[in-house]
């Protein structure tokens, strides 16, 4: 795909590409090369026999891990047991590949339609990721478009202002809101969201910059993958990830074919924070992915902000404990850009925004409608059930149901679990 | 000799008439049953000599051949004991029919060894079907004579023993049991303490059901364990309408027919609650068995099956409710007949929003991960869903709201509301088929209910808005012309159409 | 004749005896029909009986009423029917037909005499 360069670079990138697939099938690996051989340049000048020599084949002494705590060795003897199967079939297609000559590898890893192969050496690998201790050896990409599109999508990436939106698989409506607006407000204003297309609010925020994302020739979204390009995981968004392939890009520093285990997450929020110039986390659990990935950010020097949200929820802990050091608060995307000192280039203002007080101004004047608003302000002071509405207006439950759906029909209100009406963000 | 007496076989909900004839020989001693009988009715003839010799008459040694006519027609159940007795005694001269000049007499009854006579299931649906052939009158056990007294212009003997058959026989009658006095029965209604009063706060919950029962609609109750889904179905009966005396016939035969008709009330005048547990098989719930037998569903006929805990109910019991709910019968197949039960009800499902139950809850967090909840919801099929009308939220109420409130309406008000809005109905829908909103069709639909302006621009909205389909459209009309007939307003307005719209399935993953 | 045949025709004569003095008239004795044996059929009024004889001199095999199991009855049923059948004129003036069991006990002393009458039917 990538046009093939004379015979010196061509070596070292195929063996970048082959170094990169290997490592992909065993986490660790760059690291462990990079602090012998000192760093990324030496590693790839380094000769064949120093490298196998470096890289021990499965079966010798790679069992005998030396552990530091002893959570980590019960993680991985859990792992270990849950995930044998899988490391041993893993295993072996790490010693096939180790066995291959590195040119001719490379060549077949690069044969694959709407496909690309993007090598630490190469002009588009994104410099921002350059600065990470154990950067990818090479980025696997993927998207439904032809070779000119993708080196066209590549570029932006190299070169736009990046922000990663994370946070829990289960979030609550307030989260996924939160969501959907950062992740519409942010595209449209210029700026690239990234995620991990996981579940909750990694979906919510990518949908919503796809839509956000008006103009055809932009790029979207950028999806980071815990797993090859061409793996689908998780099912449920596999419309949502033909959709991020048709518009946007599907990254990984996993090859063709790796598939999703848990030990690759963390992996790939580093991905996600070295992209960045900012974190946003939405909401999530004190033990969570999105921890990571804001600790990964902090690391590299790059923005951290969090939603704020109710106070001892569970779900607020990991932005209220960032907050709490230090992290930027984030109450919509004028923060996060304020945070990376961006200028906006797109529209100040979305023409379609409204806030809840201005919702009631405006049908105070056009209509003498004054139940509606009394609901309105009702609702206002925080979601409620349409029996407490009631009790709240003084109207029978009947009326307060009534006028609850004609909001909900004028799309103010919604509905979410747990009889609870609440006021919709536009 | 030969003796004949008439009789009648119970085929699903109707009883068949019979002829059973008797011939006495004297030839090697034995005693035949043919006909078609099943095990039960095989076995009447240890029944039927053990009776006649207790009951002081002879058994001579003949050659004993009794003949269950039309021989295609299967018998079942122990209900031929007593007109088998009767014909050998006729045959054999101990007894005489002493009908001759009025018309022939039916029998039927249980004899137990001692002669005395043991009720039998479907005694209403027998005793109309003798009354719809022209007999004049019936012998059958005393347990049974209430039932069959309701059926009108039939002479009903009950009799306690066979010596007693054997009398009136011989009488052409006797004494006969009294007309049952349709009116009084219909008025008696058994106290029952559950109110709806008794509930603290869910103004919402009660309002919705209020209105499902009012309209017959199918409703749907989400929430977490203990917010009070299951005491809500509990009362629905104290506000439920009284069944009309049609009505009331109707369900008394599929009770009869089933057995369950209670020993001291012969009319049964409350509209049925059935609450089968979750593990109920499919034929338990739809009908069937070897010889098909009404299920849960035939015996909520005409009132409520309550379904709790909905999503632990078997899938094939759950498939099985649709022809129910779509046509209001049971279709019950089997290689040598078809039946056919009624079945119109109305359904009240109650499940918890998530396995753990606790998803939206205020107080407590959902444990359940994405894919589970997504499962969860989806064992509510889509053509169940789509005959579902109400569908409400029941949160847990938190204490503030359940103390110190005013008592909501008690259920006699609310029953009267509810029988008002049905007579709006019945008028409304009188020669359509249908006794409630919500088993209009579509075509009456357009046809009988009619929307002002304002409602019709909210559809409208709504339509376009809420990505409602066209049969979620039908759904919200048929619930605001109920809510709509609560208020005796002859034609629907916007804040019916409005309420309505409230109660509409939502997809779990638009928002 | 060996003491057991001895014992059993005595046994049968026992029973005859004791029928005749009860009014009943002997139609035939060790009547064969086809492959079987009737042991007595004899009649009183309008009533015909079948009568098997069984006489048992111990209890160690039950008692004698009980020697005339299912496969006997239907056997006695049978030659009773084949019986019936080639003489149609026997049915004249008769009411009843029964099948009786006369069992002679003598397990003690002095034997006693059973009639069983209509002790089974065809269809049991």
């Amino acid at each position: 795909m990538i046009d093939e360069p004379s015979n010196g670079p061509a070596r070292r990138r195929a063996r970048c590409i082959w170094l990169g697939t290997l490592a992909s099938w065993r986490g660790g690996l760059v690291r462990k090369l990079v602090r012998e051989c000192g760093s990324v340049s030496q590693v790839l000048e380094a000769s064949s026999t120093e490298l196998s020599a470096l890289i021990r084949p499965p079966g010798v002494a790679t069992r005998k891990k030396k552990v530091d705590a002893i959570s980590a060795s019960r993680r991985l003897a859990r792992e270990r047991e849950q995930h044998g199967a899988a490391r041993h079939t893993e295993e072996a297609r790490f010693a096939c590949i180790l066995k291959a000559c590195p040119e001719d590898f490379a060549r077949t890893q690069e044969r694959l339609p709407h496909s690309a192969v993007i090598a630490w050496c190469d002009p588009l690998y994104p410099p921002a990721l350059r600065q990470l201790a154990d950067p990818p050896l090479c980025l696997f990409v993927r998207a439904r478009c032809g070779d000119q599109e993708m080196r066209r999508r590549l570029r932006v990436l190299c070169d736009a202002p990046v922000v990663a939106v994370v946070g829990t698989r289960a979030p609550s409506p307030y989260g996924t809101e939160m969501a959907w607006a950062l992740g519409r407000d942010l595209t449209v204003r210029g700026v690239l969201v990234v995620s991990g297309l996981a579940l909750g609010i990694d979906a919510t925020a990518q949908a919503a910059a796809i839509g956000g994302a008006k103009v055809a020739q932009e790029l979207a979204t950028v999806a980071v993958l815990g797993c090859g390009p061409d793996v689908v995981y998780p099912h449920a968004n596999a419309r949502l990830r033909e959709e991020v392939a048709r518009r946007g890009l599907l990254v990984s520093e996993f090859a063709w074919g790796v598939p999703a285990r848990p030990w690759r997450f963390p992996a790939r929020n580093r991905v996600m924070a070295g992209l960045s110039r900012g974190v946003v986390v939405v909401e999530g659990a004190s033990r969570s992915g999105a921890r990571i990935t804001a600790g990964f950010a902090l690391e590299l020097g790059r923005e951290v902000l969090a939603v704020p949200g109710e106070a001892g929820k569970r779900l607020t802990e990991a932005p209220h404990d960032l907050l709490r050091h230090g992290a930027a608060i984030c109450e919509s995307a004028d923060d996060v850009v304020a945070a990376i000192a961006t200028m906006p280039l797109g529209p100040e203002s979305l023409a379609d925004h409204f806030d809840a007080s201005e919702v009631a101004r405006v049908l105070k004047e056009g209509s003498d409608n004054g139940r509606v608003c009394g609901v309105l302000q009702a609702l206002e002071r925080g979601p409620m059930t349409a029996d407490q509405v009631a009790k709240d207006c003084g109207v029978r439950v009947y009326e307060a149901s009534a006028l609850l759906s004609e909001l909900e029909v004028d799309g103010l209100a919604t509905l979410t679990d747990g009889g609870v009406y609440r006021l919709k963000r536009r | 000799m030969l003796a004949s007496i008439a009789s009648e076989a119970l085929s699903g909900l109707e009883g068949k008439p019979v002829q059973v004839e008797a011939d006495v020989v004297a030839a090697a001693p034995a005693f035949s049953i043919v006909g078609l009988p099943d095990a039960a009715v095989q076995e009447s003839r240890e029944r039927v000599r053990a009776a006649i010799v207790n009951s002081a008459y002879a058994f001579p040694s003949r050659r004993i051949t009794v003949n269950l006519a039309p021989a295609d027609l299967r018998k079942e159940g122990p209900s031929f004991d007593l007109p088998i007795a009767l014909a050998f005694l006729v045959a054999t001269g101990q007894a005489s029919d002493g009908c001759d000049g009025r018309g022939p007499l039916a029998a039927l009854g249980e004899l137990g060894l001692d002669g005395t006579l043991r009720p039998v299931a479907g005694a209403l649906a027998l005793a109309e079907s003798v009354r719809r052939r022209g007999v004049r009158g019936l012998i059958l056990p005393a347990a049974n004579a209430a039932e069959a007294a309701l059926v009108a212009g039939l002479e009903v003997y009950p009799a306690r023993t066979l010596a007693e058959a054997v009398t009136q026989l011989a009488a052409g009658g006797g004494a006969a049991a009294p007309p049952a006095d349709l009116s009084a029965l219909l008025g008696s209604r058994p106290a029952s303490d559950a109110d709806f009063a008794d509930i603290m706060g869910q103004e919402q919950a009660k309002r919705a059901l209020e209105v499902a029962v009012a309209g017959a609609h199918n409703v749907l109750m989400s929430g977490p364990p203990g917010a009070g889904k299951t005491m809500l179905a509990r009362r629905l009966p104290s506000i439920m309408p009284p069944l009309t005396l049609d009505e009331a016939i109707e369900v008394t035969r599929i009770y009869s027919v089933a057995g369950l008709l209670p020993q001291d009330r012969a009319l049964i005048t409350q509209r049925p609650f059935r609450a089968p547990h979750h593990t109920i098989s499919s034929p338990g719930l739809v009908g069937g068995g070897g010889t098909p037998r009404p299920g849960e569903v035939s015996l909520a006929h005409l009132g409520v099956l309550f379904l709790d805990e909905f999503a632990e109910f078997r899938l094939s019991a759950l498939e099985g409710l649709r022809q129910p709910l779509e046509d209001g019968e049971v279709t019950i197949s089997r290689r040598l007949m078809s039946l056919t039960f009624p079945a119109r009800i109305m359904l009240v499902a109650a499940m918890n929003p998530c396995p753990c139950g606790y998803l939206g809850d205020r107080d407590r967090d959902c444990t359940c991960p994405a894919h589970r909840v997504r499962q969860y919801a989806s064992r509510l099929s889509g053509p169940l869903l789509d005959r579902i009308d109400l569908r409400l939220e029941v949160p847990r109420v938190p204490p503030q709201d359940r103390r110190g409130g005013a008592h909501g309406d008690s259920s006699t008000t609310v029953r009267a509301r509810v029988a008002a809005a049905r007579e709006h109905q019945l008028a409304r829908l009188a020669g359509s088929g249908v006794y409630a909103n919500a088993h209009m069709s579509a075509r009456n639909l357009r046809r009988l209910c009619s929307l002002d302006a304002d409602a019709t621009a909210l559809l409208d909205k709504a339509y376009e808005r809420l990505r409602l389909s066209a049969r979620a459209c039908d759904r919200v009309i048929r619930v605001a012309q109920t809510i709509a007939d609560l208020e005796a307003a002859p034609r629907i307005n916007s804040a019916h159409v409005a309420e309505s719209l409230s109660y509409r399935i939502r997809s779990r993953f638009d928002r | 004749m060996n003491a057991r045949q001895h014992y059993g025709r005595a046994a049968e004569e026992a029973a005859a005896r004791y029928l005749i003095k009860a009014g009943w008239r002997l139609l035939g004795r060790n009547v064969r029909v086809g492959r079987g044996e009737l042991d007595i059929v004899a009649r009183r009024g309008p009533v015909l009986a079948f009568v098997e004889v069984k006489a048992r001199r111990t209890h160690t095999c039950g008692a004698p009423e009980d020697a005339v199991g299912a496969a006997k009855r239907r056997q006695v049923a049978r030659l009773a029917e084949l019986w019936l059948a080639a003489r149609p004129w026997a049915l004249k003036g008769i009411d009843e037909v029964r099948f009786d069991i006369v069992a002679v006990d003598s397990s003690a002393f002095p034997s006693t005499l059973r009639h069983l009458p209509a002790a089974f039917t065809l269809d049991r």
